[in-house]
């Protein structure tokens, strides 16, 4: 989907197409449950919050006043309503507990310890790593996603591995 | 070698920690919030409906612009620069209807340019020039003398044979009769 599209595509949602409104949801649902997952920790729940925020994408996209940042616009509705539902729970995620969330994908020791790690990040830097290897996104569908450039991306990834590997240095083999 | 090695394994441990794929079904989404998509079209059937009235809105100021540029041209336009004696000399008040041109107003850089061509003399001729032109109000004004402008104004015209009137010094100068 070219940048032209895309932006028809959202004039057309402004002006009442629901189904180009589906379209862009298709194209930016990976990266949207990506950035729930890196404040959430739970792909499931990620998911949830992500239809709830294309929810209210679909009611407020007439304010959306510049088209070229759809999915910026977007990504910031998700965050905040990841944050929203980790508030309502009442809970703010602590590390352990995300291990544990994590311990049912595998119990693998190794993939514990990465896990930790990244919790152990800054939630943008996490939301970084969550973007990159959830659902495998590509530098340009992130630099999409968070509306900045994909040197940044790589710039900000290399660091973030750097401090992950550091990290896991306690462990063998890496 | 060994750091490429190290990086491709790191990558392949992040990815198996944190990694996941995901698919969105429109069909079933709809189906899921239906208040969210009432509400969609609700506010799309009003911002149509502010939409077109802003058109419309558009159109008659449009309209209006041209209508006033008409009326400057054919009404205003003609009597810049000109003056139309409108009473009689024997009311002792003569009321004129002159539009200045900006060319007669006495602004600082025209009198700086009456004075750097003629000295004082040229100023003071520029001066009273302006005062002549713009139609400037004697000192005192009685509510006799508002009153007869007023009716004249309303009479319009009719002093043709006052025609000369205009190259007066001052327009105000009648006696009463």
């Amino acid at each position: 989907m070219t940048e032209k599209t895309e932006i028809r595509l959202v004039q057309n949602a402004v002006n009442g197409d629901l189904e180009s409104f589906g379209l862009l949801c298709e194209k930016y649902y990976a990266a949207m449950v990506a950035i729930a997952c890196s404040v959430i920790a739970d792909k499931h729940l990620a998911e949830d919050v992500v239809q709830t925020a294309y929810g209210k994408a679909l009611v407020g996209i007439g304010g959306l006043k510049d088209k070229k940042l759809f999915a910026a616009w977007l990504g910031r509705i998700c965050r905040n309503a990841a944050k929203d539902m980790v508030r309502s729970r009442n809970r703010d995620i602590p590390t352990e507990d995300l291990s544990q969330v994590k311990a049912a994908v595998s119990d693998n020791e190794t993939s514990e310890a990465v896990r930790d790690a990244i919790e152990h990040l800054e939630p943008v830097e996490r939301e970084l790593v969550y973007l990159r290897y959830f659902n495998d996104q590509s530098y340009e569908q992130m630099a999409e996603a968070l509306g900045i450039s994909k040197a940044a991306i790589n710039g900000r990834l290399k660091r973030i591995k750097q401090k992950i590997g550091n990290r896991l240095k306690d462990f063998a083999g890496i | 070698m060994g750091k490429n090695n190290d990086e491709t394994k790191l990558d392949g441990l992040i990815h198996d920690a944190v990694g996941g794929e995901s698919r969105f079904d429109f069909a079933k989404w709809k189906s899921e919030h239906t208040e969210e998509i009432e509400a969609y079209h609700a506010m799309n059937a009003i911002d149509a409906r502010i939409r077109s009235h802003r058109r419309s809105l558009k159109v008659s100021a449009i309209v209006t612009a041209a209508a006033a540029i008409l009326v400057f041209a054919f009404l205003v336009w003609p009597d810049i620069g000109n003056e139309t004696v409108l009473v009689k000399p024997g009311d002792g008040i003569v009321a004129s209807s002159y539009t200045p041109l900006p060319a007669h107003l006495p602004t600082v850089g025209r009198l700086n340019a009456a004075f750097a061509e003629g000295g004082i003399d040229a100023v003071e001729k520029f001066c009273e020039r302006s005062e002549r032109k713009s139609g400037a109000r004697p000192g005192r004004l009685t509510a006799m003398d508002i009153f007869i402008e007023f009716e004249a104004n309303i009479e319009t015209k009719k002093g043709s044979e006052y025609e000369n009137q205009s190259d007066n010094n001052n327009a105000y100068s009648f006696d009463r009769a």
